[in-house]
């Protein structure tokens, strides 16, 4: 394989790459990025196993096709402390030669054939979703799934790609965080029945990976796999088996509850000044919505007690239940201080419901008031 | 007969074939036998059969050739996971399992093996030196061997059943090793260079109990030199224990300075006692003498003159072994090697 690269748009797809790649590994393959080049152009490919990256690289000038495996520390190095704009490399199974108007490097090399292989993207039916709405989905639900208690299925998050709309779950079985998204299925392209359950690091790094300006991005999921594609990059996540609770059941409908309109930046404050007063133990603070006010209240053993009042538009009957103050500000923390949101309860043994206009929906579980 | 380079269990090859013809391969398995009579090849072996893409697994003949096989043998295959102890470790931790405190069920093998399959249909893990699991790392593994995820194959591998819990062994199939026949150890010791000379790679065959390992550590003169040595102490009816003891923990010291090479050549010398006893007990209860010409010697003078009978020898034998679980178990050497040495001089006959 011999090329000759245009430095910083290498370096770039390099770094994006070379972040997947895991620290410290039994396999030091995976400690490499794989660069494959063949007339259409250069691919950077970079996996732990868990996901895998390819990046399409520009401003590549092929003398002749192959395949590398580049080491990701001393390669970025050169990368980046090189002054040249381009660099050539040439490179076979023995090493990788590396070379600028004034210097050379020279790599020991490893067999391409050994780097682990993933599917390119090569699937006719997918969804199409804006790279923004996608990122939205991502950051408004990966926060709540379970990541260390070792109930494999809770620590992903569910994608139900549906006829005009992609849905994101996850849950740790005391909130509950949805959103939902129009979405344009390609030729009939569905997960129905399927358990598309991804790992919520493999969901952190896809929302990373896409820009905003990345128009729109496709989506397929397969049977063991889900694949995401933008112009630039296309990541492939492996996926969690197991069942995912039955979400639906879980999400309340109730004609008769108390529905307040509020608004994220207000109520966020008085939540993070009553939780001043909570400690590990009792993490709760006490909601009490009642005549045009909603009051807010804290306590804890040898800490004290907080109270805050604010001012809400709604005058029925008193309200009251716990909740814990982390999950409540999980939620305000993903929205916009002047995004509205409807706060529905019923009493203190109930879910309370938050959701917003655009399709997002968030349950958390009450906390027990016995011994208060 | 010899199955895909894997030489000396052609029983074992037989169960795995019949079980993957009928198409149902049980999914947790411990491999128990010596070190060093391949059940680690056999293991990879079975998982390159297992992840194959040319050929199915009944067949039991991985085609060494697509993609699936190199990455097997070259050890990236994405779906196959293994962990061993950490070689200057003594006990198997529990963040190989399952991540350290930080990332607790977001790394290790029991994580990883949640994930789907990224190639075929099957994941398989191999997990060695499984001896050296302690509780809590035992302990964790019971979930994932009572429910494996869906098409994974767990493989532990071990030198005894009775190394592991109850609970682990009532949760696997157990594959018994048997040790190789002489005459394959020889002929592996010429074919990995591990010795040249025919006539040197049947006397330790001879000496190797039918493991690999155990072979290639007697091809270092000093550790045959010593043994000598230490069998003409053991033949003797009466002798200096203190003295024997001084010049093992000399030897033992020789072997470097970091604890583990230590451990390991302190491990060789109790194990060269434990057999002589076990010879000896054999042959006073009317057994064969042992075909190693030094131990036959040995074994002969003490049973003219010592005094005791095959059940004292059983009781040294038994000594020993406590001394190799002491060894195993972190005790400080010189005093573990002191209290065993002046232990087996004055057990009563």
């Amino acid at each position: 394989m011999k090329i000759t690269f245009d430095r910083e748009q290498f370096m770039s797809a390099f770094q994006t790459a070379a972040a997947v790649a895991p620290r410290n590994t039994p396999k030091p393959i995976l400690s490499n990025v794989k660069l494959e080049v063949s007339e259409q152009g250069a691919v950077l490919l970079g996996t732990d196993l868990e996901v895998a990256v390819r990046m399409n690289v520009e401003g590549i000038e092929i003398q002749r096709p192959g395949a590398a495996v580049l080491p990701v520390a001393r390669f970025g190095s050169i990368l980046r402390e090189s002054s040249d704009e381009r660099l050539s490399l040439e490179a076979d199974n023995q090493g990788a030669l590396v070379k600028g108007a004034r210097s050379e490097f020279q790599l020991p090399g490893a067999d391409p054939a050994e780097f682990p292989a993933f599917a390119s993207f090569s699937e006719e039916k997918y969804h199409e979703v804006p790279a923004r709405l996608l990122r939205e989905l991502i950051r408004r639900t990966v926060f709540a799934a379970d990541v260390d208690t070792g109930r494999f299925a809770l620590q992903g998050v569910l994608v139900e790609l549906e006829e005009n709309s992609i849905i994101t779950v996850a849950t740790d079985s005391r909130r509950l965080a949805k959103m939902e998204g129009p979405a344009v299925s390609v030729k009939g392209h569905s997960n129905k029945g399927m358990m598309t359950i991804v790992p919520a690091r493999a969901m952190q790094l896809i929302e990373r990976a896409l820009a905003d300006g990345d128009a729109e991005v496709q989506i397929a999921a397969r049977s063991n796999d889900i694949m995401v594609r933008s112009p630039r990059a296309t990541i492939t996540s492996r996926l969690v088996e197991g069942r995912f609770p039955k979400w639906r059941d879980v999400f309340p409908v109730r004609p008769k509850a108390v529905k307040i309109e509020l608004t994220v930046g207000p109520i966020f404050a008085a939540v993070r000044q009553a939780a001043i007063i909570t400690d590990q133990e009792s993490q709760g603070i006490d909601f009490t919505f009642a005549d045009g006010t909603l009051v807010l209240s804290g306590r804890a053993a040898e800490v004290g007690r907080s109270r805050i009042e604010t001012p809400i538009p709604y005058d029925g009957p008193k309200v009251d239940l716990t909740l814990n103050h982390k999950y409540v500000a999980d939620f305000f923390k993903v929205l916009d201080p002047e995004k509205n949101f409807t706060l529905e309860v019923v009493d203190a043994d109930s879910a309370a419901l938050f959701t917003t206009d655009d399709g997002y929906g968030y349950v958390v579980m009450p906390l027990s008031r016995e011994g208060r | 007969m010899s199955w895909q380079g894997i030489e000396g269990h052609d029983a074992v090859v037989e169960r795995f074939r019949r079980s993957l013809v009928a198409g149902r391969l049980p999914s947790t398995f411990l491999f128990v036998g010596p070190a060093g009579i391949g059940k680690r090849a056999f293991a990879l072996q079975l998982a390159k059969t297992l992840l194959c893409e040319a050929s199915p697994p009944s067949h039991m003949a991985p085609c060494n050739a697509c993609v699936s096989c190199r990455q097997v043998e070259a050890g990236t295959h994405p779906d196959l996971e293994t962990v061993a102890k950490e070689p200057d470790r003594t006990e198997f931790r529990i963040e190989l399992l399952i991540g350290d405190l930080e990332h607790r069920m977001q790394e290790g093998l029991i994580p990883r093996l949640s994930l789907k399959p990224t190639r075929g249909q099957r994941k398989i893990a191999i997990l060695d030196d499984a001896d050296f699991l302690n509780v809590a790392s035992a302990n964790c593994l019971l979930k994932t061997l009572e429910e494996p995820p869906l098409g994974s194959v767990l493989i532990l591998l071990g030198t005894s059943e009775q190394k592991q819990l109850p609970t682990i062994r009532s949760r696997c199939q157990i594959v018994r090793f048997r040790p190789l026949p002489e005459e394959t150890v020889a002929k592996l010791l010429l074919e990995k260079g591990i010795v040249n000379d025919p006539f040197e790679a049947e006397r330790l065959a001879a000496l190797s109990g039918g493991g690999l390992q155990q072979a290639t550590a007697l091809a270092d003169a000093t550790l045959l030199e010593f043994r000598r040595h230490l069998l003409a102490q053991l033949a003797r009816p009466r002798w200096n224990s203190v003295a024997l003891a001084k010049s093992i923990n000399a030897f033992v010291e020789d072997a470097g300075k970091e604890a583990p090479p230590r451990r390991e050549r302190l491990r060789r010398v109790i194990g060269f006692c434990a057999d002589f006893y076990h010879q000896l007990m054999i042959y006073q209860s009317g057994g064969e003498a042992p075909a190693d010409p030094q131990l036959r010697e040995a074994v002969a003078a003490a049973a003219g003159d010592w005094g005791g009978d095959a059940a004292s020898a059983a009781d040294r034998l038994e000594r020993c072994l406590d001394a190799l679980a002491h060894v195993d178990a972190n005790a400080h050497p010189i005093t573990a090697t002191e209290a065993w040495i002046d232990d087996l001089a004055h057990a009563p006959l």
